[in-house]
């Protein structure tokens, strides 16, 4: 190491006051030693520098997307630091005696210590939470195959979500320069519950774009201004407007009646911007607003199956967020999904995730190992390494809980240049696992491609053990169906977007149906934070846990 | 089910499919990169998907893809249908080829055209075209002298018949490519992603209840077109000349283009143009189109999909056995290296009439040497050593100069337009490949002058690990002629090329890097725009400060005084301006 140089830049750091550095080499995955040792000369030399090594945050290869983490961790970590010890400090001032826990963006809940060390970890931990819930619901209903679909205001998400595990991933992207665009932003490579997100809310703005066709987002007008038909001054359409133009949302119950809604205003802004130039009435041209944001959303939910590897059919959808239930029924009718689900506290499902997070941390580090060289106790000695580390964070959310501890690696063929995750057993391999180990990954690499390639060595870039402490209580009270048909409340005009006419709809209020109730599309039921449309091809029954069940009817 | 009970629904069902096909050619583009096996298709994004209608017009494009690969295949799926009409092509069919002139230009490109069936009839047709690790031949450099050197030919023929594979085809390229495993995996991509749109294709034609592409077709190209030339109708009329001078393989080559602007479209005539290179850089017509198309429409209607509609607007011609029309059998291997300065020489023409200007030159061609090493590869060993010995690997770099500073923006450093490939990781390539990087940074003060400074290129240097000699293939433009700066702004700095011990090196074709030394790229920087005395001298200080610019070069070419706090040094920044 050119120790002289070091002392260079650390007289550099000190002469212009530096409060966080990241420290990043070349292949430090494998060799962390120098990164260490200049971490270490820092903190001699500034006693209250932040540092970040690259070889800690992100122990995995790829220089660009390990050190453009560090610097993100080493960002953000002096303002994170101040604030979440001033948190900390006036919560037990002001008589919280219970551990402050955060939420991070693979999903589990972790401790204030770390989350200090390491607040690139938090980055996205909101949507991550709305997935978890999505997860929770999954593992009551016993659904293996499930697809969340959370629409507010601004952006919709969508997770694919199996066996009631969120499905995740090692890389993200933040600070996009075009905003729903991959590859304009700051890569992170950290463990993060992975979905797709696009500009598509009740918030998003319709317009016609150079070709007059109907574009509906990315852009969204927020609580200022904000869509036409709240009154605020907000002049450009929205897919809310377009909601209440149709039918969906009665305007005198929005907001359990605090906000009453301008429905003049909002048809006569759709009619203006986007109905004239095309030829198309106010109704139609709302309804085209509202095809094409469904259409965007069932496209982005299908491209990202498809970039996983996996199907958006055959799914539950588990829809949440206050847009989501007014789009549930006709995203799943365009992604070929029979059923939907819309639970209780549709609006705040992200804040209920929270809650139900299991104490939780995953290490993951790279470290190359050819199966044609597999040494089993340098295996074992790694992973042990890996567990005690993970265990020491988790224990200090949960001293006493059983943990599960899951084991992962990212593996490819001798000369690929990507890597796929196969899952490993708990266990100390004994040198007898290599052949195991060949089968395991071929498995995984004919499920994905339909042939595995012989004669080709397999090799190990990364291995993922993740701990967790069991998740507490459930999500709702059990109660007994009671089968019978429910009975409206009233009956409004409701545009049908088979029929191409306002049709007299059945509307339901959500709080009167009992668990059993049975409703026949197309009907909408409504509840004070949104509504939920049940389409024509759909029938919907309240569960044993008061969430609206959608089911396909057999055509 | 949708009913089409009015015209209303059916205006806004055309919308919503148009929407749908785009999303379908993605997934079709999706499907390809997940199948793959070739690091130029998965890590670099080299490939490209569309549907195309009964007549072989594209429909849509996925947006995942390179230009010189989308317009090319925009352009050559007719040329399927003119072998084998679609009257004749039945379920399971694929067809195949590698033809340069009739696709994308080099013979490392497949491009795979599968018919779509919708109850019994032939509704369209998709298509993809993927760069491949290997054709056999000498690799993907400029030394070949005829295309016959350059690797295995495929002429358009079947792939698979009914669902059967062309197992002779197969075998003939396993026993031709260095890598058939990958090849072989990745021409089953193509057909695999085309069969993906096709099923996808027919969801759509159940879910909206309609027989056949014709009239969604008509509208998508209709509407398209009619786009592009209100866009084109907004310019003044006229015929506008550039002229681009670029280095050339073994002499400079003189790219001439009159750009007119007429009231149906756009057409750029390369009369002027060298005559073609006798090594690898040449380029057919197609995908001279191609490179030339992409840069009108990225300056004309960026906003308008790419489609047969929106590109029929634009037409080339170009002197027949001139460097952008070569003949058959002239090579052709490394024809980016010319492709890649058409949208700079499209740009110098359309400047004079776009208001606000356009983006002044970049580095434009790829900096990609083929990197390759052990037995009968390399010129050179150390004393001592068994060439049998040295490891045996071939592996290809990604790596970019600076763009041109936009109107209004600084040009963006190392990022590759218009190719929009990615670069490498150097721990990737240092673990699948016996080399070490030395050196991989910012280029200082490589950017253009300008009021919008040009992007930076950046300082490569690469060596065999320990005694290990390396064999190169180079292709190395901007050498002796540097990216021009536009409306006052600089020159982008010149690419270099060295070996550390000083021994001299050419910057195009096969050479060996010593063992020992080390191969120093600099790689060039883009133009600058507008003159540099203008720019905000905050934004020379950042400069400075961000180590992309020296202290006395925003002396000289600024006119920016920066004190030893690091800060403006507004009295000496005045008077030197005032200059």
């Amino acid at each position: 190491m050119d120790q002289a140089g070091l002392a260079r830049a650390i007289d550099e750091l000190a002469a212009r006051d530096i409060e966080a550095v990241a420290v990043g080499f070349l292949h430090s995955f494998t060799n962390p030693d120098h990164e260490r040792r200049t971490g270490e000369a820092i903190v001699r030399r500034l006693p209250e520098m932040g540092v970040t090594l690259s070889s800690d945050v992100s122990p995995e290869m790829r220089e660009y997307e390990r050190f453009s983490t560090a610097c993100a961790n080493a960002y953000i970590q002096p303002l994170m630091g101040r604030y979440l010890k001033g948190l900390e400090r006036e919560l037990q001032q002001t008589g919280f005696v219970c551990p402050l826990l955060l939420m991070t963006s693979g999903g589990g809940i972790t401790t204030v210590e770390t989350a200090i060390r390491y607040p690139v970890r938090l980055i996205e931990s909101g949507p991550a939470a709305g997935a978890i819930f999505a997860g929770c619901i999954a593992r009551q209903h016993g659904l293996d195959q499930v697809v969340s679909f959370d629409m507010g205001g601004t952006t919709a998400k969508i997770c694919l979500i199996d066996k009631a595990q969120p499905q995740t991933a090692r890389l993200m992207e933040v600070a996009r320069v075009y905003r729903f665009l991959k590859g304009s932003g700051l890569p992170l490579r950290i463990p993060v519950i992975e979905m797709v997100e696009i500009g598509a809310g009740g918030g998003s703005i319709a317009r016609l774009d150079a070709l007059k066709r109907i574009a509906v987002g990315p852009d969204s007008a927020g609580s200022q201004p904000c869509p036409v038909c709240y009154g605020q001054g907000g002049s450009a359409p929205t897919v809310t407007d377009a909601d209440l133009v149709l039918g969906r949302i009665d305007p005198h119950r929005f907001s359990g009646g605090k906000i009453a809604l301008d429905a003049a205003g909002a048809e006569h802004a759709i009619a203006d911007r986007v109905g004239a130039p095309l030829g198309l009435s106010a109704d139609h041209a709302a309804l085209g607003i509202s095809e094409m944001v469904d259409e965007n959303m069932a496209n982005a939910a299908r491209v990202h199956a498809i970039e996983s590897g996996k199907d958006a059919r055959a799914r539950t959808l588990i829809a949440f967020g206050g847009a989501a239930p007014l789009h549930a029924a006709r995203v799943a009718e365009k992604l070929g999904v029979d059923r939907v689900l819309v639970p209780a506290n549709a609006g705040v499902g992200s804040a209920v995730g929270l809650l139900r997070a299991p104490v939780a941390y995953e290490i993951v580090r790279g470290r190359l190992v050819r199966l044609s060289e597999f040494d089993a106790a340098a295996v074992n000695q790694l992973l042990s390494e890996m567990r005690a580390e993970a265990e020491a964070v988790v224990r200090r959310g949960a001293p006493t809980a059983e943990l599960t501890e899951q084991r992962s690696s990212f593996m490819r063929y001798r000369g690929q240049g990507h890597e796929i995750a196969v899952e490993l057993p708990v266990c100390a391999f004994t040198d007898a696992d290599r052949t195991p180990l060949v089968q395991r990954f071929e498995a995984a690499y004919r499920r994905l491609y339909s042939r595995s390639i012989p004669g080709v060595d397999i090799e190990i870039l990364s291995w993922v053990v993740s701990l967790r402490a069991p998740a507490e209580g459930r999500l709702a009270a059990e109660a007994v169906e009671r089968p019978g048909k429910a009975v409206p409340l009233s009956h409004r005009a409701v545009f049908d977007p088979d029929r191409g006419e306002f049709v007299d709809t059945p509307i339901y209020w959500r709080a009167d149906l009992v668990p059993g109730a049975q409703i026949r599309g197309p009907a909408v039921i409504a509840e004070d934070e949104t509504s939920t449309v049940v389409s024509a091809d759909f029938d919907a029954r309240i569960d044993r846990f008061g969430y609206i069940e959608l089911t396909r009817r057999e055509s | 089910m949708v009913a089409r009970s009015n015209a209303a629904l059916a205006q806004i069902h055309q919308q919503i499919m148009w929407s749908r096909l785009i999303a379908v050619v993605e997934e079709q583009a999706q499907t390809m990169i997940r199948t793959a096996f070739s690091t130029s298709v998965r890590e670099a994004g080299d490939l490209s998907a569309g549907v195309f209608d009964r007549h072989g017009r594209m429909l849509a494009q996925a947006v995942t893809g390179t230009p010189g690969h989308v317009n090319s295949m925009a352009n050559g799926v007719k040329f399927f249908l003119d072998v084998f009409p679609l009257s004749g092509m039945k379920p399971g069919d694929h067809y195949i080829t590698n033809d340069p002139w009739l696709t994308s230009g080099h013979l490392h490109d497949i491009t795979v055209v599968t018919p779509s069936f919708y109850r019994g009839q032939a509704v369209g047709l998709f298509a993809n075209t993927i760069h491949v690790v290997d054709i056999g031949g000498l690799g993907m450099g400029p030394d070949g002298r005829q295309v016959f050197e350059e690797g295995l030919a495929i002429p358009i023929m079947p792939l698979a018949r009914e669902g059967r594979m062309n197992e002779d085809l197969l075998r003939i390229v396993r026993a031709n490519v260095r890598e058939p495993l990958q090849v072989e995996g990745d021409i089953y991509a193509c057909a695999a992603c085309n069969d993906e749109g096709s099923r996808r294709l027919v969801e759509m034609m159940d879910e909206f209840e309609i027989a056949n592409l014709d009239r969604l077709g008509d509208q998508i190209v209709e509407a398209s077109r009619a786009a592009t030339i209100e866009r084109i109708r907004k310019l003044p009329r006229g015929t506008y000349r550039n002229s681009l001078t670029m280095d050339g393989y073994d002499k400079p080559l003189v790219l001439n283009a009159a750009l007119t602007i007429s009231d149906d479209g756009i057409h750029v005539d390369f009369e002027g143009t060298s005559p073609a290179s006798s090594y690898g850089i040449n380029v057919v017509l197609n995908y001279c189109l191609a490179y030339t198309a992409f840069g009108v429409k990225c300056l004309v209607a960026p906003d308008v999909p790419n489609n047969a509609g929106s590109l029929e607007p634009i037409t080339v011609s170009a002197p027949e056995g001139c460097v952008l029309n070569a003949n058959r059998p002239w090579p052709v291997a490394a024809r980016h290296t010319v492709g890649q300065m058409l949208p700079d020489v499209v740009s110098g023409c359309l400047h004079q009439v776009i208001a606000g200007g356009v983006p002044a030159e970049g580095a434009s061609s790829l900096w990609n040497p083929q990197i390759f090493g052990g037995g009968s590869l390399v010129d050179e060993v150390e004393e001592g050593t068994d060439a049998n010995e040295l490891p045996l690997f071939s592996t290809v770099i990604f790596h970019c100069g600076g763009t041109g500073a936009r109107p209004g923006k600084d040009g963006l450093s190392a990022t590759s337009f218009p190719s929009g490939v990615r670069t490498i990781p150097v721990e990737a390539t240092e673990s699948i490949a016996p080399v070490i990087f030395y050196r991989r940074e910012f280029r200082e003060g490589s950017g253009g002058a300008g009021k919008f400074r040009g992007g930076l290129g950046q300082a490569i240097e690469i060596g065999g690990a320990g005694a290990n000699p390396i064999a190169l293939l180079c292709n190395f433009e901007r050498v002796k002629n540097p990216a021009r700066g536009r409306d006052g702004g600089g020159v982008g700095a010149a690419g270099e090329v060295a070996l550390r011990s000083g021994r001299p090196i050419r910057p195009k074709g096969r050479q060996t890097v010593p063992p020992r030394d080390a191969l120093q790229l600099r790689l060039p920087g883009g133009g600058g725009f507008g003159d540099p005395r203008t720019r905000d001298p905050e934004h020379v200080r950042d400069d400075v400060l961000d180590g992309l610019l020296t202290a006395e070069a925003a002396r000289r070419d600024y006119g920016v005084a920066i004190d030893v706090d690091g800060q403006v040094d507004h009295t000496e920044t005045k008077r030197l301006r005032a200059r």
